[in-house]
């Protein structure tokens, strides 16, 4: 499940690095594509300099996710709460946990097979899309990934939540955010959230939150 | 041989004829409007037939009501779901078990009494002494009976219903410990007002038509002796339950045909 | 004459007593029972296997709905559901999540609303866009060795 979470994060990734395209899908497609490229060269240095790599992955994606909106969607209800300063560091924490978590593990993605599928029909809103792709396991099993796309002011469509294998991961993470608030050691207090956030990203896997123990721990 | 198939003709058309005087006895009663002192017989009824009914069913829902709770306690805490007690006993009781045990107490209780009654009435010559009056006797005694049973029937249920959960409440909550909110909470999630409550008394309406038209009928039909009089009571209880038992089948069938 | 009127008064009393204990005791608050009234929400799901007409709508553990209608999109061979939702709870955003989830064990399924974060709220009759829709147990069967074995 973490190596299938990297693929959508190399979906990601890719659609960073070509992110004034018209298009939502050909963003994700040539992203795809680009990601692919600096993952077969980050192979080939990352034993040396393991920070290059997280540094260009994280240059990549600064312009292609919209990670106000991802942020606003995990922080839900707290969001009015926080003040501007705490929205940045949250984005901030997010941002370099989730490249901390699941950076290195984008290495090893090998040959997989990776489909864009085509647009079944328009999207019903002019600046709301989704796309979505299949990633081929080596063992043949296939994993359905949707990108929900926004269109932005400046023209360029950016991601700003993924459901990987029926499971909705902006979803996933505003539980876990609403769960941390509650969790008695950090007493509600929403910078003792925001400063852990980078651990409990590390800790916490989309893949376990539909079984059925955690989904009534959760409760 | 021949006459094993005679033999088998002339029961099955003594049951057909007996179905034809059968609904003869109980449109004659039904129809015809009420008269002054309908009410004052009817109301003895009523009583006859619910009230002296009350102490076999309230005793009879208490233990079934505290039984279900027991075993439904131990099957559900294996998979550590006892607070569904609450829910299963309510949902067993309202759709099935409710209508049904009352029924069969009513048709043993009352129905046999009914019979007994009007049997008794017909071999001691009431009946035809009423008739030679002018009085007639199916309004007189028959009608009274049957919209008595008719009337009691619902009422009896819900009573025995209410008494076998707050049975199961006793026992689930007081004795085995399941947590009330959770108790009481996971049944009012879970019944449904028409699919369950509803439903349930669909059923004990239709058996208790069943029951006292079976039972004022085998009264009404018996043999004048002291012997036929016993043939009719039994019948009566044998019938009605087998009715009872059959409908609940065909009934469930109809009302919660989806099974998927 | 009078005890039996007497008791024949009490005997019907009783039996309407436990009827409206059945109705109100027994069966509980279901939807138009709401005193505020209520509104309607759809949501669409790729899957509802097991999600019921009249499963419950919960917000953080209470329920505040039920389910209204189940229906299909054939355009999009998505489900969409209507919600029937408590008028109390109205100002819901328009990111507002919905999944549908397991009642404990062996429980059935119901349909958790999480509120997100935007400004701008649901009306009556707007559309849950943010859902995840019942993981059915094969699925995460799969999930779970395909886990295993990248570890």
């Amino acid at each position: 499940m973490r190596r299938l979470f990297l693929f959508c994060g190399l979906g990601v990734l890719s659609a960073i690095a070509t992110a004034a395209a018209s298009d939502a899908r050909a963003v994700i497609s040539q992203t795809t594509d680009t990601l692919i490229g600096v993952i077969k060269e980050g192979k080939t240095y990352f034993d040396k300099d393991p920070q290059r790599f997280y540094a260009t992955v994280q240059n990549v994606l600064d312009p292609t996710i919209d990670f106000d909106t991802f942020s606003r969607g995990v922080m839900a209800v707290y969001y009015k709460r926080a003040t501007p300063a705490q929205r940045e560091q949250f984005e901030a924490t997010f941002k370099s946990g989730l490249i901390r978590t699941y950076g290195k593990a984008l290495l090893d993605f090998g040959d997989e097979k990776i489909v864009v599928l085509p647009a079944e029909r328009p999207s019903k809103q002019p600046d709301r899309d989704s796309v979505k792709m299949e990633v081929h396991s080596k063992e043949g099993k296939v994993y359905p990934v949707i990108y929900s796309m926004r269109l932005g002011d400046d023209g360029s469509w950016r991601m700003y939540n993924i459901i990987i294998n029926g499971i909705n991961i902006g979803l996933t993470y505003r539980n876990q955010f609403a769960s941390a608030m509650n969790a008695p050691e950090n007493k509600g207090s929403l910078d003792a959230v925001i400063n852990g956030w980078g651990e409990t990203i590390a800790h916490i896997d989309p893949a376990t939150q539909g079984t059925p123990e955690s989904a009534s721990g959760e409760e | 041989m021949l006459r094993y198939l005679r033999l088998l003709g002339q029961w099955a058309l003594g049951w057909i004829g007996a179905l034809g005087r059968a609904s003869t006895v109980g449109f004659q009663s039904l129809a015809g409007l009420p008269r002054r002192g309908d009410m004052t017989l009817l109301l003895k009824q009523v009583y006859q037939i619910g009230v002296l009914s009350l102490i076999i069913i309230v005793l009879s829902a208490f233990s079934i009501g505290a039984v279900l709770a027991l075993q439904g306690y131990t099957q559900l805490a294996r998979v550590g779901a006892e607070e569904s007690v609450g829910l299963g006993v309510a949902l067993v009781l309202l759709r099935e078990l409710g209508p049904v045990v009352t029924g069969l107490l009513f048709a043993g209780r009352a129905g046999s009494a009914v019979t007994a009654e009007i049997g008794l009435m017909k071999a001691t010559d009431q009946l035809s002494s009423m008739e030679m009056m002018g009085v007639d006797p199916l309004h007189r005694i028959v009608a009274p009976r049957l919209w008595a049973g008719i009337i009691c029937m619902p009422l009896l249920t819900a009573i025995f219903n209410s008494v076998a959960i707050g049975g199961s409440a006793i026992v689930g909550v007081d004795w085995l410990g399941v947590d009330a909110g959770g108790f009481w909470g996971g049944m009012q999630d879970g019944v449904q007002r028409w699919e369950d409550i509803g439903k349930g008394m669909i059923k004990s309406g239709v058996f208790g038509v069943v029951i006292s038209w079976i039972a004022v009928f085998q009264g009404y039909d018996s043999t004048p002796t002291a012997e036929g009089i016993s043939v009719a009571t039994t019948k009566t209880v044998v019938y009605s339950s087998v009715a009872v038992l059959a409908l609940d089948f065909i009934l469930t069938l109809v009302m919660y045909g989806d099974f998927n | 004459m009078r005890t039996i009127e007497i008791s024949v008064g009490a005997f019907v009393l009783a039996g309407i007593l436990c009827l409206v204990f059945l109705a109100f005791r027994v069966s509980g608050v279901g939807v138009g029972d709401t005193s505020g009234g209520s509104y309607l929400l759809n949501a669409k799901f790729n899957d509802v296997a097991g999600l019921r007409v009249r499963s419950k709508v919960s917000l953080a553990g209470v329920t505040i709905g039920r389910v209204a209608k189940i229906g299909v999109d054939s355009e999009t061979a998505e489900a969409i559901v209507t919600m029937q939702v408590s008028q109390e709870v109205a100002n819901l955003p328009v990111d507002t999540g919905a999944r549908i989830q397991t009642e404990g064990f062996l429980g059935g399924r119901y349909i958790s609303l999480i509120p997100g974060g935007e400004e701008t709220v649901l009306h009556n009759g707007d559309t849950i866009t943010n859902t995840q829709g019942a993981l059915g147990l094969e699925g995460l069967i799969d999930t779970f060795i395909s886990k295993m074995g990248s570890k």
